[in-house]
């Protein structure tokens, strides 16, 4: 059996429900001093760094 | 971060939200760990309303866009969360244009969150169109489709 995910059937039913998913709150991240940028490749691989690094103490935790 | 957006509202700071966490007040089920605001990048009275809000809680100011594009993302991680101020950039018109064409939606909590128009905001994710906005694209999109998709284009 090929089991497939329906993303199209899924952003209709997002698209029509109109509904505000509650963010939950990311605990245990790493902090970082102001970063200020003057292109979006020094945005980004500041991002994949930072992700990296998250990424290196296991992740964060999600909480509600 | 509610306590944030308030303040936002109160002081009359011009902002827009963009990014991850205006398409999920547009009813996409996303995660996103930080908060895009588009501000007006030299608009000195706001800069000086913004910074004395943010005062006890960034180390640096949040400074004008420089002559030649400088500083155009600004990140600073406060107790409301990761805050990201872009001041310009690829797939962002002009922001008094996309000001006056943007809508108000409420987070979870019902506080009210002045954000790019949903036309607009597909339209800046269609110019930028990264990988990463590919879902973000295709739900708006299909808002679109629907008839469901509000605000107008500036």
């Amino acid at each position: 059996m090929k089991v497939m995910d329906q993303y199209e059937a899924k952003y209709e039913l997002w698209a029509r429900e109109q509904k505000v998913y509650a963010l939950p709150k990311a605990h245990g991240l790493p902090p970082f001093k102001p970063q200020k940028f003057d292109s979006y490749e020094a945005f980004n691989r500041w991002k994949r760094a930072y992700l990296d690094e998250i990424a290196s103490r296991g992740g964060v935790t999600w909480t509600r | 971060m509610d306590a944030l957006i308030r303040a936002f509202n109160e002081k009359g700071i011009r902002y827009l939200l963009i990014g991850g966490q205006a398409v999920r007040l547009e009813g996409m089920p996303r995660f996103s760990m930080d908060w895009d605001f588009y501000i007006p990048p030299r608009d000195i009275e706001n800069f000086k309303r913004l910074n004395a809000l943010l005062e006890s809680e960034v180390e640096e100011p949040i400074v004008p866009l420089g002559t030649k594009g400088e500083h155009f993302v600004q990140t600073y991680q406060t107790r409301w969360g990761i805050l990201q101020f872009h001041l310009g950039g690829p797939g962002l018109p002009e922001f008094d244009k996309v000001f006056i064409t943007s809508v108000w939606h409420k987070t979870e909590s019902g506080v009210s969150v002045r954000c790019l128009s949903g036309r607009d905001l597909l339209a800046s994710k269609q110019k930028t169109n990264r990988p990463q906005d590919q879902n973000d694209i295709r739900f708006l999109e299909k808002k679109a489709e629907c008839g469901l998709l509000g605000g107008p284009q500036s």
